[in-house]
């Protein structure tokens, strides 16, 4: 491929995945100005452009998350670089035969059992057929299909054909993997074991894309995220900036009737902590109204998608002034290396209109004002758990 | 006003013999009680209602109910969709017995209880169900029925409707009216009724204090959801010896009151239980208990040697035990893992045995999104006014 000035293209030489400049559209006219279309003739009926100058790579070993609400252009997205869609400018490169999973399931001849399309698909994927065994029988064990595996796929639910689908295509990974949505599959359960194959899948070096709109999967599994809008790409970067980024437009703007004093320099603070011991923060609030308001307090680790919650719906005595709030922790629980925490103010619950929390104001990751906290002790994660709580023995 | 009920039986013929949905049901009601009706979907509750309202006709037994019974069924079942809201009022009274004058005194009072605002001139088929149940909730109440029977319209009300609907039902009950409410909510049970009835297949298998009967009930229903995980999760609830010296009889969650359980609320006390087989003898063991979440992350993760307790040689039969004290963790579902080690070898070889088990964690109150780990006794703060008079966080 030749080189470009594209920045995408600086690691051309060794990246899995590279789009550049990579635009789709869709023609939306009449049938007629299809076949013309297809004809090659001069067609201006109308189009939609779908995608729009999207550049990026992606490393070996590098899972890349893209999200974007529904019609930002994701799905179109993986099905260009799955090869489905041709793209109608730019180049799409990638190393090898993909493997797409797709929540779309399985086309092909519903007549087949579970276990022939199993059998089918590895011989498509040119597996020897002494080793399908074994990979048909960890698809029976993983799918839980149970007697439905022998039967054909048209007696299956469509969270039956999602399972074995998916069950399949991570029995024998390429080097290049797509996902779509599919962590939506099945009850908790499944999930959760569906998620650790996908990352035991990337532990032993494949590399993908993950489309979702569901940034609590996206931060977990990729080192990297791609907010797409409209079809371009609105950010390329850090999780945690890409989610800000995400977010924005459904956070809510603070109200000037009970806010945070200084926020900008209480957000820019860096808190060190020291699992099990005492923390104390002290911070002023500015009320504007006689009403009481109710104090929210969470600790998040983004990366884990987990919340600690420490405290809810303290409700704190209106009045118009500054309060001067202090909250304190008798032990912190959190042993994990870093975290945020967060403050809410918000109405408090019995005086709310809707079912929704009405915020006044917040600190929070998601919103760029955020309070970091880092752990004073180097702790290697993966020794010790994400939280420390004290229990109490006996022996008899 | 009274509602008797002698060895009541309803029938349904279906395909192949007959189908039972209320089996010899004696009951009686007093004036001023207020009783709640619970059961799995298909107990016959329903059933048990239709024959007090006269909706139904027992096949055998006898109905003796003194008063006039006014119910909301199924919801907006007896609101005609093609008229207005206000124009069902009216036909509504008229069903009742109540002259035109009658109905124009409590109108103002029923299109006010019931927050339909200009809607309610609009055709009931507009109406969102929540909009027709209120509508429902409304009219009955307010063209005062001697026995009040209430099935589930509770729930198509928001939250803030619902509480109004309670007062309004208790207050009608405090005037000496009988009120009967069919519910799968627990909490309305106890925060409406002072009387409970729990069904079965058609029998009442417990008639006693709301608090008593819903506790019983949910007990019922937990063994049930309990089974279901059991068989859910085998894959992960195992025990295994790694070395043929020490293995692990049991091990299981606990309740306070020592039964053991899978399925805790959050802020319950929970302990961990194990029995351990020691076939030689063991110097130095310790205890490694670990809760993860399903996507393989560790949330907590204990070794009883660091939390202070030295376990001494074992040899035979031992119990460990590790409280948790009040659950910490937010509502999933959750691996714990029991380790056993020997700590007089190295890290690597250390594992005696493991067993697993699943803990599933039930929300307590309203706490929103997921959180892995909920403590909010380790919260405490409190807030200088500063101009005015001192505060403080409840």
């Amino acid at each position: 491929m030749p080189l470009s000035a594209d920045p995408a293209d600086a690691a051309a030489d060794r990246a899995d995945i590279r789009f550049s400049r990579v635009h789709k559209d869709f023609l939306i006219g009449q049938f007629g100005d299809v076949m013309k279309n297809l004809l090659g003739l001069p067609c201006d009926c109308p189009r939609v452009r779908a995608l729009s100058g999207i550049s990026f790579a992606v490393q070996p070993g590098q899972l890349l998350g893209v999200l974007g609400r529904n019609g930002a252009g994701k799905s179109t997205l993986l099905r260009v670089a799955g090869g489905i869609y041709e793209a109608d400018g730019g180049t799409v490169f990638i190393h090898g035969n993909p493997t797409a999973i797709f929540e779309m399931g399985i086309l092909g001849n519903q007549h087949l059992t579970g276990r022939a399309f199993s059998d089918f698909y590895f011989s498509f994927r040119d597996i020897p057929k002494a080793k399908r065994k074994d990979l048909i029988e960890d698809v029976r064990e993983f799918a839980e299909l149970e007697g439905y595996f022998d039967e054909p796929l048209l007696t299956y639910s469509s969270g039956m054909l999602a399972r074995l689908y998916f069950a399949v295509v991570t029995a024998v990974p390429g080097r290049v993997v797509l996902i779509d949505e599919i962590l939506s599959v099945g009850d908790e359960y499944f999930q959760g074991k569906s998620f650790k194959r996908l990352v035991n899948m990337l532990s032993r070096g494949s590399s993908g894309i993950l489309a979702t709109h569901d940034w609590f999967n996206a931060i977990r599994l990729c080192s990297r995220i791609l907010v797409l809008h409209e079809g371009r790409v609105e950010f390329d970067g850090s999780p945690l900036e890409a989610i800000r980024r995400y977010l924005k437009p459904v956070i809510p703007e603070a109200t000037r009737q009970v806010f945070f004093l200084n926020k900008e320099r209480l957000a820019s603070r860096v808190l060190s902590y020291r699992c099990g011991d005492p923390l104390q923060i002290r911070f002023d609030v500015e009320s504007a109204i006689e009403d009481d308001f109710c104090l929210g307090v969470a600790v998040e680790i983004p990366k884990l998608s987990m919340i600690a919650l420490l405290g809810n719906d303290k409700v704190i005595r209106g009045g118009k002034g500054t309060h001067e709030i202090t909250v304190e922790f008798p032990e912190f629980p959190v042993s994990y290396p870093e975290c945020y925490l967060s403050l809410f103010l918000t109405r408090p619950r019995a005086n709310r209109r809707g079912a929704f929390e009405e915020i006044y104001d917040q600190i929070s990751w998601t919103t760029g004002a955020s309070i970091r906290m880092v752990n004073e002790e180097t702790v290697q994660f993966g020794d010790h758990a994400v939280f420390h709580h004290p229990l109490c023995w006996s022996v008899r | 006003m009274h509602v008797r009920l002698n060895r009541v039986c309803k029938e349904f013929p279906v395909t192949n013999g007959r189908f039972v949905a209320v089996d010899r049901v004696s009951l009686e009601i007093a004036a001023g009680e207020r009783v709640a009706v619970i059961g799995r979907n298909g107990a016959g509750k329903t059933t048990l209602l239709q024959l007090i309202a006269g909706l139904a006709k027992a096949t055998s037994g006898t109905v003796d109910v003194e008063g006039h019974v006014n119910c909301i069924m199924t919801l907006g079942v007896g609101l005609r969709e093609e008229f207005s809201g206000r124009e069902n009022i009216y036909i509504d009274g008229e069903l009742n017995g109540k002259s035109r004058r009658q109905v124009d005194a409590v109108l103002k009072d029923i299109i006010e209880f019931s927050e339909l605002g200009p809607s309610i001139d609009y055709p009931v088929r507009t109406y969102s169900t929540g909009m027709k149940a209120r509508l429902a909730f409304a009219m009955i109440i307010f063209i005062k029925p001697n026995i009040l029977i209430v099935d589930e319209a509770l729930s198509a009300g928001d939250a803030q409707f619902s509480s109004k609907a309670a007062g309004k039902m208790k207050e009608i009950s405090s005037q000496g009216e009988i009120l009967i409410l069919v519910t799968h909510a627990m909490a309305s049970a106890v925060a409406m009724c002072d009387r409970c009835l729990w069904m079965e297949q058609g029998r009442i298998i417990m008639d006693g204090p709301s608090a008593k009967v819903t506790e019983a009930y949910r007990e019922h229903l937990r063994e049930y959801e309990e089974k279901r995980i059991r068989e859910r999760f085998q894959n992960i609830m195992r025990r295994q010896s790694v070395d043929s010296r020490l293995r692990i009889d049991r091990f299981e969650l606990r309740d306070s009151r020592g039964d053991s359980r899978m399925i805790f609320e959050s802020g319950e006390p929970v302990l961990f239980h194990l029995c351990v087989h020691a076939v030689g003898r063991i110097e130095r063991p310790d205890v490694r208990l670990s809760v993860r979440r399903l996507d393989g992350i560790t949330i907590l993760q204990n070794l009883a040697s660091r939390d202070g307790l030295s376990l001494g040689p074992m040899e035979g039969e031992a119990v460990v035990e590790a409280s948790l004290g009040e659950l910490a963790l937010g509502e999933q579902s959750y691996e714990v893992l029991a380790e056993f080690l020997d700590r007089d070898r190295p890290p690597e070889l250390a594992l005696l045995a493991a067993g697993s088990t699943v803990m599933k964690v039930e929300r307590h109150g309203d706490i929103s999104d997921r959180p892995a780990y909920v403590s909010p006794i380790l919260h405490a703060s409190r807030l200088k006014d500063l101009p005015t008079e001192g505060n403080g966080i409840t």
